[in-house]
């Protein structure tokens, strides 16, 4: 038997025993979203009583996670899923809990308090959420006391919005091929510094739309070695605001993980910009931004939305310089609620806690999503 | 013996010449006519015409008149003609030039996008056609005519060499969307080219509370020239208070940026558009 | 053995001589002092130069194989529609015509300001060999002027406009 077959006959004598491990002794989460739940009389214990609620939770089963509900009758089963899942479409609204961890507080012989940790997985990344749970024992049965967090409502209103829209009218099949298409913007990167960051290499820099009508930028980067070879191509990706409208700048940040800058002779950077139908609207004020210290080090805030549109996504990125003005870091995270007509809501942009020490001054842009399909 | 051979080879030489083929054809021909070729000789014979222009094909009887017409080949440029008969070949070339009226044009405009009042600053390139789209290599006269609305169009007139005609052009000193048109006969092109106007020049704002905020609001913003900066350049809001910092994009509409902003006494108010710092405010509470 | 040598040697230079004569037109490049109105940099007359070149191989290749194919690397837009109607044309006829230019003289006459066209006056020679059938009929000499308009593509200059201007150079006798 030669090499080759040897290495996948072992690869799927491993695939095997790994399954069998799995399913005779599965993680408890894993068996909790698999829906084989805890066999209970009730449930058999609190902390069950918690890990069951979360695995109807993340099943979406919401009609009988809020059926093990021991205050159901403070609030509406629709409240109940508009606090998990987001009133209105959101990043909340299509992400899947991925895992949760429960951490017992206290427990007594008929009611008990736990935190509890939920991991939401979006087409973005994760985010996090804490609560702390009670539970109580009545009939001989564990329930939980859910903390509930009423949503905000913007109330029914016509709010007039007028602010600038550009559209794009493209040659077509039928136009002569002297009639060419509107040039592309003129972008330009002002800022470029590159820093290593950990096992990588990461630019950081700022692109302006230096031209009055709006762009679609990205901004693509490689890293040449000493001995001219090329060390990688990495693009932008959603570390930057891609649509710029005129005279706008967006911090932008490339990641090279498993390089050194000691291996970088150069760095190529193409900036690329599109023509794009674009809005003024909506308008996001960023309020109270202040940056805070160790052991948490971040960038928060509030933001308001001062346009009538409701803003389903809104994507936060943070510059921070140092006394010189040099680039520091650039960091960005996403709100998982939407954004709602004058209603403000906090945000928070991890700071690494090595940089947070440095900076003397920072900015804050965002972008945003709204769609009424979303 | 000698007799009989020399018979022979007179007959088919005479034979040959008999049946040699010559062609007449015009040295000129205009797209969009029939073409006549005279044949002369007797016998049939095969006609060829190929060109980068065209190609065909007929078998004929030498001593007849050939007429192609006018939809077989349209083409402007050279063509062989090729007469083939059993014992002889003949060729002569024709041209075949573009109608003299003019169909259309092919209309080149750059840039799309470009500052006022910039010297020779918009180019245009006019090629100009015949109905069966053939370059119109005879000169004609071709009008680019720049017209901003609510101003007298600038026309300049240049005679086409080889079939194109061009021009360089100032922009004018007013911002706004400019119609650039080429007209030549029958065709006519039309472009759109938007004059912008430059960063601003000078940049104020204003501040008045309102329902507990402070709603700012810059001037008119306008370049050096005049001209309104460009509607939805983004004029940016920065409020420091306290060791916080509030900032908010607005949009320009009509030339104004206008937001609302926390009304914190003691906060100082900045503003700034591209690379343009504006005045700075200090809030007092209704100062 | 050395009379075979020999032979290989004749025909090896034989080869090369009629490949070389085949392939490689005489070409002469002019840009006189009138051009404009964007300055013309070298590196660009050298690639259009080139890619006009290869046209001519190209619409040889095409019609002597009544392959439109062949065209789309260095003819666009109408230029490349008139030949595909000449393959198309030479198809129904059941004939193939190949044009072995002999020789050029590029004059360029314009370039847009913005770089989008640039405009060559060519007197060509080259030899029209005509085939009815695949059968070889008749070759004919041809001096002519042509007019090409190029504009650039992603990667080379493609023609836009080709066509020849009347009256201009004559012809040799026919041959078969």
């Amino acid at each position: 038997m030669n090499r080759g077959s040897l290495l996948a006959l072992l690869i799927g004598a491993m695939t095997v025993g790994l399954v069998i491990i799995g399913t005779i002794w599965p993680v408890h989460t894993a068996q909790a979203m698999a829906g084989t739940g805890y066999s209970f009389n009730g449930s058999s214990g609190p902390q069950s009583a918690v890990t069951n609620l979360l695995a109807q939770v993340g099943s979406r089963d919401w009609n009988a996670a809020y059926g093990r509900l021991a205050n159901r009758s403070e609030f509406s089963e629709a409240d109940f899923i508009r606090d998990l899942n987001g009133g209105y479409p959101s990043l909340r609204t299509y992400a899947t809990l991925a895992d949760f961890s429960i951490q017992p507080l206290h427990i007594l012989d008929n009611e008990g308090n736990f935190r509890v940790n939920l991991r939401w997985s979006s087409v973005v990344g994760v985010f996090q959420e804490s609560r702390d749970l009670r539970v109580t024992k009545e009939n001989g049965q564990w329930e939980v006391v859910w903390p509930i967090v009423a949503e905000q409502r913007v109330p029914p209103q016509v709010i007039p919005v007028n602010y600038l829209r550009w559209d794009v009218i493209y040659r077509g099949a039928g136009d002569d091929w002297a009639a060419q298409n509107v040039e592309s913007p003129h972008v330009r990167i002002i800022d470029m510094r590159p820093i290593d960051r950990g096992n990588g290499v990461s630019i950081l820099g700022e692109i302006l739309n230096e031209d009055t009508v709006p762009a679609f930028v990205t901004v693509k980067s490689t890293l040449i070695g000493k001995n001219n070879q090329l060390l990688g191509t990495e693009d932008s990706f959603d570390k930057i605001s891609h649509i710029l409208l005129p005279k706008q700048v967006s911090p932008f940040r490339i990641d090279f993980p498993n390089v050194a800058l000691s291996q970088v002779d150069s760095v190529k950077m193409q900036p690329s910009s599109s023509l794009i139908a674009a809005s003024a609207d909506p308008v996001i004020e960023i309020e109270n931004q202040k940056i805070s210290g160790a052991p948490n080090s971040s960038l928060t805030g509030e933001l308001r939305n001062e346009s009538g549109q409701i803003v389903n996504i809104t994507h936060v990125i943070g510059t921070f310089y140092d006394n010189r003005g040099q680039l520091l870091w650039v960091g960005d995270s996403y709100e998982n609620r939407a954004l709602l007509p004058n209603l403000p809501a906090p945000f928070s942009v991890n700071v690494p806690v090595d940089i947070a020490d440095k900076v003397a001054t920072f900015r804050v842009v965002t972008s945003s999503y709204s769609s009424s399909t979303l | 013996m000698t007799r009989s051979c020399t018979i022979g080879v007179v007959l088919s030489l005479w034979a040959q010449w008999a049946l040699a083929a010559g062609i007449k054809v015009p040295k000129i021909v205009q797209a969009g006519q029939a073409i006549s070729i005279n044949t002369e000789g007797n016998g049939e014979g095969h006609l060829y015409i190929v060109g980068p222009g065209g190609a065909l094909e007929k078998t004929v009887q030498i001593g007849t008149e050939v007429l192609i017409e006018p939809d077989e080949i349209s083409n402007a440029g050279r063509y062989t003609v090729f007469l083939i008969t059993s014992t002889s070949t003949e060729a002569s070339d024709f041209d075949v030039v573009s109608s003299p009226e003019v169909s259309s044009l092919s209309f080149l405009a750059r840039p799309s996008r470009l500052p006022v009042s910039l010297r020779d600053g918009i180019g245009g390139v006019a090629f100009v056609f015949d109905t069966y789209h053939n370059l119109v290599l005879q000169s004609h006269s071709v009008h680019f005519q720049l017209t901003l609305p609510n101003t007298a169009p600038e026309i300049r007139t240049v005679e086409s060499h080889l079939g194109v005609a061009w021009v360089q052009m100032d922009s004018s000193a007013h911002a706004g969307n400019a119609s650039f048109e080429a007209t030549v006969g029958k065709g006519t092109s039309l472009r759109i080219l938007e004059q912008v106007p430059a960063d601003a020049c000078q940049l104020r704002m204003s501040a008045r509370p309102v329902g507990g905020r402070l709603h700012v609001q810059t001037e008119p913003l306008r370049d050096c020239t005049g001209n309104l900066v460009a509607d939805g350049t983004i004029v940016t809001f920065t409020e420091i208070y306290d060791g916080n910092r509030s900032t908010v994009d607005a949009p320009l509409k009509n030339g104004i940026a206008q937001a609302d902003i926390p009304a914190n006494k003691g906060a100082v108010i900045t503003v700034a558009a591209g690379e343009v710092l504006g005045n700075q405010l200090r809030w007092n509470g209704g100062q | 053995m050395q009379l075979a040598m020999v032979f290989l040697a004749l025909l090896w230079l034989v080869t090369n001589v009629v490949a070389d004569s085949v392939a490689q037109p005489v070409v002469q490049v002019e840009v006189p002092q009138s051009f404009g109105p964007r300055p013309l940099e070298d590196q660009t007359k050298d690639a259009v130069v080139r890619d006009y070149l290869k046209c001519w191989n190209r619409m040889s290749q095409a019609l002597e194989e009544n392959n439109a194919a062949a065209l789309d690397t260095a003819f666009t837009g109408i230029a490349k529609e008139k030949l595909e109607g000449v393959v198309s044309q030479q198809q129904k006829a059941n004939i193939t015509a190949s044009y072995r230019d002999r020789s050029h003289h590029i004059t360029f006459v314009f370039y847009s300001s913005e770089g989008l066209s640039i405009q060559v006056v060519d007197d060509a020679e080259y030899d029209v060999e005509l085939s009815d059938h695949g059968k070889m009929q008749a070759t004919h000499h041809v001096k002519a002027r042509y007019v090409a308009v190029l504009t650039p593509t992603e990667v080379s200059w493609k023609v836009r406009m080709f066509q020849a201007d009347a009256n201009v150079g004559d012809s040799a006798t026919a041959k078969k």
